[in-house]
């Protein structure tokens, strides 16, 4: 049983990892499916800001109001906005925007691709002449490595904002002065490695969801089976992720 | 078609705003660590930089102008600090301006400050070297104020026993709320003026009369040292002593006479005897004292009643007229 667990753990490992190549091989090679890319981008991007804005509102907001009555306690409240504003650009504001986006991109990836697969649009695709590989998978997971960063940007402007309005609860701070404090406290290491990782967390959610989707079988039951593993494991990847980042930037000396 | 167009349009917008926000983000940083536009750099040496690192504040009159660009060695002793500060300052720093390493708070980051220092001196030019100041070291800084700790410490001790007496002694604080002493003592040494005044012209005059007196003028200088004087004196005591001998034989009559009144006064008919003794003349005394006070309060009553009586009230009243 167990034997059977580690064969299948490594067989999808192979795999993911031969669908990765051969997403790379066939990347570069022309006939490009631009207004697919642009379609996917739009229902990728723009569709997940309301969700990714909301998220990322609440967390700065409560994460200003949680730390609060600690700063007070040891009596730098002064630095809350340095805090906050480090707290969400370099872990919070990525991890929790991507994890969101895995939830709603992941599964949705995963089930519209298991769905095509189980009743063989991709199939009927490959007959009528057009690569489904190119049309489906790289289309998707180009859309979620470009949107994801931008998303994540917009999320953490959010939220910084969500973090002054907390601040304001309680406290009484202008926006310039917050302003200043936050851009005092922050520097390149901060947003410069945060903002590379999250290529990495976009394409990881795409091509996981890709995969699980392309990969879908055994009927209806398999679309929602992958569409499940797709969100599990890609919100598992961009954890996986995140420690190897902060082990590379640790290792050149950035953090 | 339509709707494609919107939503590329919507795409667009997101990816700029994006950008924008990120450009932003960036942007301001870099403005914070001054690599965008122009700059100025200044360098300083010193022995020690006690963990200055590059990225570190300069300030100039508490204001941040700029970072720590990079730190080389000289030689085995002596570091350069190279600053990148803002290009505006080239028309503010002065050349005399004395750069020291401080630290931001108390255990803070550490700083680069620049003092100004009065003089006149041309201004700063991009790669000048400007003076440095040995930084305060916060080790030995510590020291010596471990040391001063203990010295306060046991000063306080003192003056906390000192204060406690001193609090205690009542005499301490009326002397000091009585106002009057102030006066009182501004007077005394008024006084004390005056009298050592006085003192110093009578020890002139002492001075003279002990003079004199050496010289044998006046009664001391006659008594001291005339040799005639000397016999009178011898004789006089002589006389002294007679006139003791006689007074004493006096005292004893005089003693004689007294017990004879004494014993007069025991005998029992004297009229001493009777007054002192006999306890029911004393009474008869007592009695006739009331008496005549009856009389008198009698006589009172009379006169009274004679005063309102219609035949002599004429007369009183011209009498209190003539008062």
């Amino acid at each position: 049983m167990r034997d059977k667990a580690v064969k299948y753990f490594l067989l999808e490992a192979g795999n993911l990892s031969a669908f990765t190549g051969k997403f790379f091989s066939k990347w570069f090679k022309p006939n490009y499916e631009t207004s697919e890319f642009l379609k996917q981008c739009y229902v990728i991007g723009v569709g997940s800001l309301p969700l990714v804005g909301l998220t990322g509102f609440i967390m700065g907001l409560v994460l200003t109001m949680q730390l609060r009555p600690f700063m007070i306690d040891y009596g730098v409240e002064s630095q809350l906005p340095a805090i906050v504003g480090i707290a969400i650009v370099r872990e919070i504001g990525p991890v929790i925007t991507a994890l969101i986006f895995a939830g709603k991109i992941g599964s949705s990836i995963g089930a519209e691709l298991g769905s095509m697969k189980v009743t063989e649009q991709i199939d009927a695709m490959e007959v009528s002449g057009t690569n489904p590989f190119k049309y489906l998978v790289i289309s998707r997971v180009m859309a979620t490595t470009l949107m994801l960063p931008i998303l994540i940007i917009i999320g953490d402007a959010i939220s910084i904002y969500g973090s002054y309005l907390g601040i304001n609860i309680k406290g009484n701070t202008s926006l310039q002065f917050f302003w200043s404090q936050l851009y005092d406290s922050l520097e390149f290491r901060d947003v410069l490695p945060a903002f590379i990782k999250t290529y990495f967390f976009g394409f990881a959610i795409g091509i996981i969801g890709c995969f699980k989707g392309y990969n879908s079988n055994k009927g209806t039951e398999g679309v929602g089976k992958s569409a499940n593993s797709a969100v599990v494991l890609s919100s598992v990847a961009v954890f996986i992720l995140d420690l190897l980042a902060v082990q590379i930037t640790d290792l050149m000396g950035f953090n | 078609m339509e709707k494609k167009t919107t939503d590329n349009i919507k795409l667009g917008a997101f990816v700029i705003s994006g950008l924008s926000l990120l450009i932003i983000l960036l942007y301001m940083i870099g403005k914070n660590r001054n690599l965008f536009g122009s700059n100025l750099i200044i360098k300083a040496r010193f022995e020690n930089v006690q963990g200055l690192k590059s990225g570190n504040n300069v300030r100039f009159g508490g204001i941040d102008i700029g970072t720590v660009d990079d730190i080389n060695f000289v030689n085995d002793s002596t570091l350069e600090v190279n600053m990148r500060i803002e290009n505006n300052m080239r028309n503010i720093i002065r050349k005399n301006a004395i750069v020291s390493i401080g630290t931001d708070g108390l255990v803070g980051n550490k700083v680069i400050n620049i003092i100004s220092t009065p003089g006149k001196s041309a201004k700063i030019e991009n790669h000048d070297l400007l003076p440095s100041k040995k930084a305060i070291d916060t080790d030995e800084m510590l020291r010596t104020l471990y040391k001063t700790n203990n010295n306060v410490a046991s000063v306080v001790e003192q003056l906390k026993t000192t204060t406690k007496r001193l609090n205690k002694s009542t005499g301490l604080w009326k002397l000091l709320a009585d106002e009057s002493i102030y006066d009182a003592i501004k007077k005394t040494s008024y006084n004390l003026k005056s009298s050592t005044q006085s003192i110093k012209n009578s020890s002139i005059s002492i001075n003279e009369i002990i003079q004199s007196t050496e010289n044998g003028k006046g009664a001391l200088g006659l008594l001291l040292r005339d040799s005639n004087f000397r016999a009178d004196l011898s004789t006089g005591m002589e006389n002294l002593q007679q006139a003791t001998a006689d007074i004493k034989k006096a005292g004893k009559d005089i003693e004689k006479i007294s017990s004879n009144i004494n014993e007069a006064m025991n005998s029992e008919n004297g009229m001493i005897q009777v007054l002192l003794k006999d306890s029911i003349q004393t009474n008869h005394l007592k009695e006739t004292l009331l008496n005549l006070k009856d009389g008198t309060n009698e006589m009172n009553k009379i006169i009274t009643a004679t005063q309102k009586s219609f035949l002599f009230r004429k007369y009183f009243k011209r009498l209190k007229k003539k008062e």
